[in-house]
């Protein structure tokens, strides 16, 4: 065989790069571009209004040795984070995987009918109402109607209940993207092999997913992987729309709540950057580990 | 020759009299001793020929006014009339001539009051009608006084006219015999949006730019075509065109009109034919919902309805009525006021949040007021049977039902109680939605007997046309003023509404006085931002958050104001605290243009029932809040930074030193009124969070601090406790002297220049320009002339605020509050400040840490922010 | 279809699996589509219903008041309603068309082929997706400014085309569902890349990039792009009818009729393109 050089390989495969021009072009500016910015960015103190100021280290020594809150926000993420990342991937998974034994008709209603909260948006107004501080709130008016509490639960504000709160409301959104591309997914399990596994002697539901879907699956387990490490480590949405931003004593404070608090509150986009890079370079570990898990599955 | 003479003068004197009389019509000054002002009174004496019914006409002048007419009292011989205590005396509005943009776009008139003579039959409004007043005399002489309430005006004369019943139709055709044919003339057209005058600004002359059957077509630029709309909706706003009839004979009327504001059901004009009604069929010419522009024959099915009119000058008017609606409404009305009161007795012994399990034996206690239910039940069954078709009545008929179980089932009363609360307040809303007569014309012609009328209106394919062409054109026109030099940019947050207000007031005076284009634009608040950094900011931008002048002066980016030679001037305009936080460091960096402040709202009614007076000081709201818990009441006061300020301020302390480098809550007074606050809701256990609207229009929260805007949202949600409640000034804290500190917190946007602009003269001369009180004024009645009184502005603007149409009573109140407002200043760092209040609050109140010691602690933290930031702008830091 | 058949009769899912796969899925459902009720019942409250708390999920009285003066009021905007309706369509269109076309190309490339780079570049994709873009606003923001696009539709259109997250869904499909058997088979017959890509894998993929279609009308649609368009005549849809409510309290009815009026077609969307990948797998399969 003759080996190539890299660059005789690349002039060989001319196509290729041709195929991948356009994206890439579009990808590098408005993607690759900005990020790279914003960790050069990280370097320095940057005020958004002025031309950034070089400091080095600085930013990262300041965040892992004096940053208490950002510690208490590394700590509220990951409690998010470990309870509903796997669950909900799991869940989106099993959700897919049951509608699939259904039939086609009701399949695709079930599938809207599930996807429904993130198209139509009010997701929060809802939950809000439910969990509300106010003693005419669902859940406050519910308890007290049964006599099971007698003062008012502050269920936003009050730093006892406010992470058990977002964790739930959490656990509700994460049927999102992965969910939809385990539908498609399941859907493309080769036949053939569905067939021959029964043959081979599957015989129940359960075999069947475990050996012949799931390792038919791996390229949409990997997604729904990232998908999933991606809002579970970038949660923080629903602890500002629950319970304000900042929460109590930043009992529900993320990583992405403390990175936009000082991006856009305090104006110190250059520390906020530094967070950015710090949040990026775990999540990229952590899919790396979710990597490595997947291979086993089958 | 002796008796000549004295003949001579008599006839002389009878001429002049006519001469004056015919003078009088002319637009001269009248004699200042004919004036009569603001709260007094004339007397004139009349003779009566012969007894029967009269009406009065008056004839007054006017030069000012406020709002669209005056308001006054009269009787005869002392005696009022029963049904009403004021009357009014209108005006009319004339608008001025078009007006045209650089590009080409016709720009919406200006209306101006009329300074004229006006001869006007007194007539008072009802909720429902407008009424002709009517007075029984006897023959003989009579005094008729008249009392001026609301305005003023000079009054020359009372004269009094025989009533004349209106005629029907069929008599009406038996007073004109002639049959002289009219065919050859030609119809006589003309277009609604040049109204020769009106009774009232709100019906406005508009561009509707999306049908081709309107006349003229507005498919490129902005060309005024119609008038109307859903703000002309209320009895009283008469529109008058003016006919020049060329021959004389039978004509009939038919207008070209919109009218898809309503639900589907019609709206209804009065027609009158030189300022009288012709017959009593044209009392309500109903207006059926159409979403097209469609041309209405006045006539009944099988008749067109003719007119008989000379040859020469003649008026048309069309005012708004409410049919034979109006007597259902009434009926409505009543059983409202029935029902209200049945509401209020079964409380008395359920409370407003009954156990729903519970029987409370109404049907011994209260029988009565049960068999009141079922009167209203069946009363309101007939009402709804009587409703002409296309009435959406679903909230009656469910009442009704309600009503029957209640009666039939009375141990589920309690459980209903909210339901039936709400429906009532359904009711109300249901009501002031079907007085509404809004309606939109486009053109108004006179048709000879004859001839027969021929639709002209563009068919299927021109409105098609229409619709590609303004597509098109879309690409082509910028929708900016001016692409002139002279031209700076404006970016607005907020809605569309209010932008073009803006635009139009804009157009109008600010370009006409000073020959700079603005160049407005709605953007997200979030736009503003970035935009500056990139160097592709505005020039000025209104609407901003009080939070923003700071955060942008301290970087840099945005214009000190007070580098104007003429700022001290323009800030007199406002209280001091509207100018507080837009401060830094010696320099002022933006003009407020809210300033929405906290007062107490009550509900009257509940407190005469139970016989409480409205807390002074905060030690009578401490003994009201026994009162209130006896009855399962609440007192409201929305917990939160601002609202602590309120008794910061009223303990004499502040939130930062006087150059901002350190927080003084740590100090004695602030220490005070934490403890103070947060006892409130720990030991007075009032409510942290609630929802005020809700629970103040049910009463169970009878009394509440809140944003004077609160009002808005009563308006919309709550109008059947309209004139049930009043604000007053916030409690207070009794001083050393014995006075009473009543001092208040407030909340606003703002508006500012971006120090990139390279016109910094021209973009003050627009900022001084829309925080005049004129402009604000203007600005704040026309948003709500546009949007209803749910919109009503709360201006920052000192004078503007005195025209906004608040009752003289609120006013009075809320010009007291506004001057005791405090203002929180901005500093950097200072977002720590609310951030950590609360921790401090929530601790303190849901974890029973101590207050004191908690406070302190969180002060700490928030000065170490401050200092921080500080030392990022170079600012002096505190030791 | 006659492979189902033969497949099921293989071995049956047990009556009792089959009721408590379906029970939970309804427990589910009714759960998800709360929010989705509640916007559809807003939308149908009249306004003193608008502020009633806490807030009951259906009107007590409906009416249609709300949509009819959402209607006037687009009635009565200078921007004929059309053009901003076409700004829309035009900005989720052609985005998701080409998105679907540039994204499903290079992950074909990267996919299939060897070539130097290959799994850098893809890596470089997958891990993008991960970086936090609050931060990145502004050098987005300014990177934009400077290419001029800032107050012009592309400034909506160009980022989504090259979002990664279609990117990366394409290419896992591909890899997933293509054998390099197929389009050797297709390359020794003698056709054309393109022709291969068009021909042959894109259709096998069809549920993949219809979810992609799904994912990217929404994003698109939904974009108010307020940050990045101030020209009157280039808002969006969801951009101009939020000027147009945000007047205050007395238009939140209308708010709330523009709400579920912006829903549909997202839905509407959605309902195709899912009833498709739902049907499209019946009848595919490989003939080897």
């Amino acid at each position: 065989m003759r080996k190539y050089s890299v660059w005789q390989e690349m002039k060989r495969k001319k196509a290729c790069y041709l195929y991948i021009l356009p994206f890439g072009l579009l990808f590098f500016t408005f993607t690759v571009l900005p990020v790279a910015i914003s960790i050069i960015l990280s370097f320095s103190n940057y005020n958004v209004f002025s031309m950034p100021d070089f400091i080095g280290f600085e930013n990262y020594i300041n965040l892992f040795f004096n940053d208490d809150i950002f510690l208490k926000s590394v700590l509220n993420t990951l409690t998010i984070a470990i309870v509903t990342g796997p669950f909900g991937y799991i869940a989106s998974f099993l959700i897919a995987w049951m509608i699939n034994n259904l039939g086609q008709k009701i399949q695709f209603l079930m599938v809207l009918l599930i996807y429904s909260p993130t198209i139509s948006g009010n997701l929060y107004t809802i939950w809000a109402i439910i969990f509300s501080d106010d003693a005419n709130g669902y859940l406050n008016s519910l308890l007290s109607y049964f006599g099971l509490i007698d003062t008012n639960i502050y269920w936003l504000t009050d730093k006892q209940y406010m992470m058990t709160v977002v964790i739930i409301v959490s656990l509700w959104m994460s049927m999102g993207a992965g969910f939809l591309s385990f539908v498609a997914g399941i859907k493309g399990v080769d036949r053939s092999q569905l067939e021959a596994g029964s043959i081979d002697g599957i015989r129940n539901r359960w075999q069947e997913l475990w050996y012949i879907i799931l390792p038919s699956m791996k390229p949409q387990m990997l997604f729904g992987a990232v998908m999933s490490i991606n809002s579970a480590f970038a949660c923080g949405a629903v602890s500002t729309a629950m319970c304000g931003m900042p929460s109590t004593d930043y009992a529900v404070h993320t990583v992405v709540n403390h990175l936009t608090d000082y991006g856009n509150t305090r104006f110190e986009m250059g520390y906020a950057s530094a967070i950015a890079t710090v949040l990026f370079l775990a999540m990229i570990f952590c899919k790396k580990a979710i990597q490595k898990l997947l291979s086993k599955v089958g | 020759m002796k008796k000549i003479v004295p003949v001579l003068l008599i006839l002389s004197l009878i001429a002049s009299m006519f001469f004056c009389t015919a003078s009088a019509e002319t637009a001269e000054s009248p004699d200042a001793s004919l004036l009569i002002k603001e709260g007094d009174k004339a007397q004139f004496s009349v003779v009566i020929p012969s007894d029967g019914k009269y009406t009065a006409t008056v004839e007054y002048y006017v030069n000012e006014i406020h709002g669209s007419f005056i308001e006054c009292g009269f009787s005869v011989d002392g005696a009022q009339n029963e049904d009403t205590q004021t009357y009014q005396l209108g005006v009319t509005f004339t608008s001025e001539e078009s007006s045209f943009d650089d590009d080409g776009n016709e720009l919406t008139p200006e209306w101006e009051m009329d300074e004229k003579w006006y001869s006007d039959i007194l007539s008072f409004e009802t909720a429902f009608y407008r009424e002709t007043a009517v007075f029984e005399l006897k023959a003989g002489s009579h005094t008729a006084e008249i009392s001026m309430i609301n305005g003023s005006a000079y009054i020359k004369n009372v004269t009094f006219i025989p009533f004349e019943q209106t005629v029907s139709y069929d008599e009406y055709l038996k007073n004109f015999k002639s049959d002289v044919s009219n065919s050859k003339t030609a119809p006589i057209a003309v277009q609604a949006e040049d109204i020769s005058f009106a009774t009232s600004k709100v019906i406005l002359p508009f561009c509707d730019s999306s049908s081709a059957k309107v006349t003229p077509i507005a498919d490129r630029l902005q060309v005024i075509n119609s008038i109307g709309g859903s703000s002309w909706n209320l009895i009283g706003q008469k529109a008058v065109w003016e006919f020049d009839v060329k021959e004389d004979g039978w004509y009939s009327l038919v207008i070209r009109y919109r009218q898809d504001y309503t639900d589907g059901r019609a709206t209804i004009r009065q027609l009158e034919i030189d300022g009288k009604t012709p017959f009593k069929e044209c009392e309500a010419v109903a207006f059926p919902y159409k979403t097209q522009w469609t041309d209405l024959t006045v006539s009944t099915e099988d008749t067109t309805y003719r007119f008989y009119l000379e040859k020469g000058k003649h008026t048309v008017s069309l005012t708004p009525a409410i049919g034979e609606m109006g007597e259902l409404l009434e009926g409505v009305q009543n059983l409202l006021t029935n029902l209200n009161s049945i509401y209020r007795k079964i409380i008395m012994i359920t409370s407003s949040t009954p156990d729903t399990y519970r029987d409370y034996r109404l049907d011994e206690k209260i029988p009565d007021t049960l068999e009141e239910i079922n009167k209203c039940e069946k009363e309101l069954k007939s009402l709804i049977e009587q409703m002409p078709d296309g009435t959406n009545c679903a909230i009656l008929k469910r009442t009704a039902e309600q009503l029957e179980d209640m009666y039939k089932y009375t141990d589920t009363v309690a459980g209903e109680l909210a339901k039936f609360q709400s429906n009532l307040s359904s009711i109300g809303t249901w009501i002031n939605d079907q007085k509404t007569q809004p309606l939109a014309l486009d053109e108004i012609a006179l048709y000879p007997s004859d001839k027969e009328y021929e639709n002209d209106t563009a068919g299927f394919f021109k409105s098609l046309v229409h619709s590609v062409k303004r597509f098109i054109y879309s690409f082509a026109e910028d929708y900016k003023f001016s692409k002139e030099k002279k031209s700076i940019e404006v970016w607005v947050t907020t809605g569309r509404d209010q932008m073009q207000i803006i635009r139009r007031l804009a157009n109008e005076t600010f370009t006409a006085n000073t020959g700079i284009y603005a160049d407005l634009r709605i953007i997200a608040t979030a736009a503003l931002l970035p935009a500056v950094v990139a160097g592709i900011g505005p020039d000025v931008a209104l609407g901003e958050a009080n939070t923003t002048p700071v955060n942008f002066a301290s970087r840099g980016a945005i214009y000190d104001l007070n580098k104007f030679g003429d700022t001290s001037e323009i800030t007199s305009r406002f209280t001091d605290a509207a100018l507080v936080p837009l401060r830094y460091e010696g320099g002022l960096y933006a003009l407020p243009e809210t300033l929405n402040f906290n007062m107490m709202f009550y509900r009257t009614d509940i407190f005469e029932e139970y016989g409480w007076t409205v807390p002074e000081t905060w030690d009578d709201v401490r003994n009201l809040i026994f009162d209130l818990s006896k009855n399962n009441m609440q007192f409201g006061f929305t917990s939160g930074f601002t609202t602590y300020c309120m008794l910061l301020a009223q303990k004499g302390g502040t939130v930062y030193s006087e150059d901002g480098s350190y927080s003084t809550l740590s100090e004695l007074p602030a220490i005070e009124a934490f403890e103070e606050y947060t006892q409130l809701y720990s030991e007075y256990k009032i409510p942290v969070s609630f929802n005020f609207a809700n629970r103040f229009r049910s009463g169970e929260m009878p009394i509440a601090i809140t944003g004077y805007t609160a009002y808005n949202t009563l308006e919309v949600f709550a109008p059947e406790i309209k004139g049930l409640w009043d604000i007053a000034l916030v409690p207070g804290t009794e001083g050393e002297n014995g006075s009473i500190n009543h001092a208040s917190t407030a909340d606003g946007v703002c508006a500012f220049i971006l120090n990139d602009t390279k016109k910094a003269d021209k973009s003050w001369e627009f900022l001084k320009w829309w925080t005049s009180a004129d402009v604000q004024a203007k600005y704040g009645n026309l948003v709500e002339e546009k949007l209803g009184a749910s919109a009503r502005y709360a201006p920052a603007n000192i004078e503007s605020l005195a025209e906004i149409p608040w009752s003289t009573a609120f006013y009075k109140e809320i010009s007291n509050q506004l001057q005791n407002v405090v203002g929180i200043p901005e500093v950097p760092g200072g977002y720590f400040t609310p951030r950590n209040f609360n921790n401090a609050f929530r601790a303190t109140v849901y974890d029973a840490q101590d207050a004191r010691e908690t406070l302190l602690q969180y002060v700490e933290i928030i000065n170490d922010e401050i200092t921080r930031k500080r030392k990022e702008f170079g600012l002096s830091v505190a030791e | 279809m006659a492979d189902k058949k033969q497949f099921s009769q293989k071995f049956s899912h047990s009556k009792g699996g089959n009721f408590l796969n379906f029970f939970i899925l309804v427990v589910v459902a009714v759960f998800m589509v709360i929010p989705f009720v509640f916007t559809v019942g807003n939308a149908f409250k009249p306004l003193d219903e608008q502020f009633l708390y806490p807030p009951s999920i259906l009107p007590k009285v409906p009416t249609f008041q709300n949509f009819l003066s959402v209607s006037s009021l687009m009635r009565e905007s200078w921007v004929p309603f059309s053009r901003y309706m076409f700004n829309s369509v035009f900005i989720t269109v052609v985005g998701t068309f080409f998105h679907v076309i540039v994204s499903s190309l290079g992950a074909y490339a990267v996919a299939k082929f060897e070539f130097p780079g290959r799994k850098l570049f893809f890596e470089l994709v997958v891990v993008s997706l991960l970086f936090n873009s609050a931060v990145t606003a502004i050098p987005n923001y300014l990177i934009m400014s400077k290419l001029g696009m800032i107050d012009t539709l592309w400034a909506i259109i160009l980022p989504a085309i090259g979002s990664s997250l279609g990117f990366f869904l394409m290419k896992q499909f591909i890899e997933q569902m293509i054998p390099d058997a197929m389009i050797e088979a297709a390359q020794i017959d003698g056709a054309a890349g393109w022709t291969i890509f068009m021909k042959i894998v894109m259709p096998i993929v069809k549920p993949a990039w219809l979810t992609l279609i799904i994912f990217s009308f929404q994003n698109l649609w939904n974009t108010a792009g307020g940050s990045f368009i101030f020209n009157e005549n280039l808002k969006t849809l969801p951009h101009a009818m939020s000027n147009i409510v945000a007047g205050g309290v007395a238009r939140t009815g209308s708010a709330a009729a523009v709400a579920l009026i912006m829903v549909i077609p997202p839905v509407v969307v959605f309902v195709l393109s899912q009833s498709n990948v739902i049907e499209t797998m019946g009848s595919s399969g490989l003939k080897e």
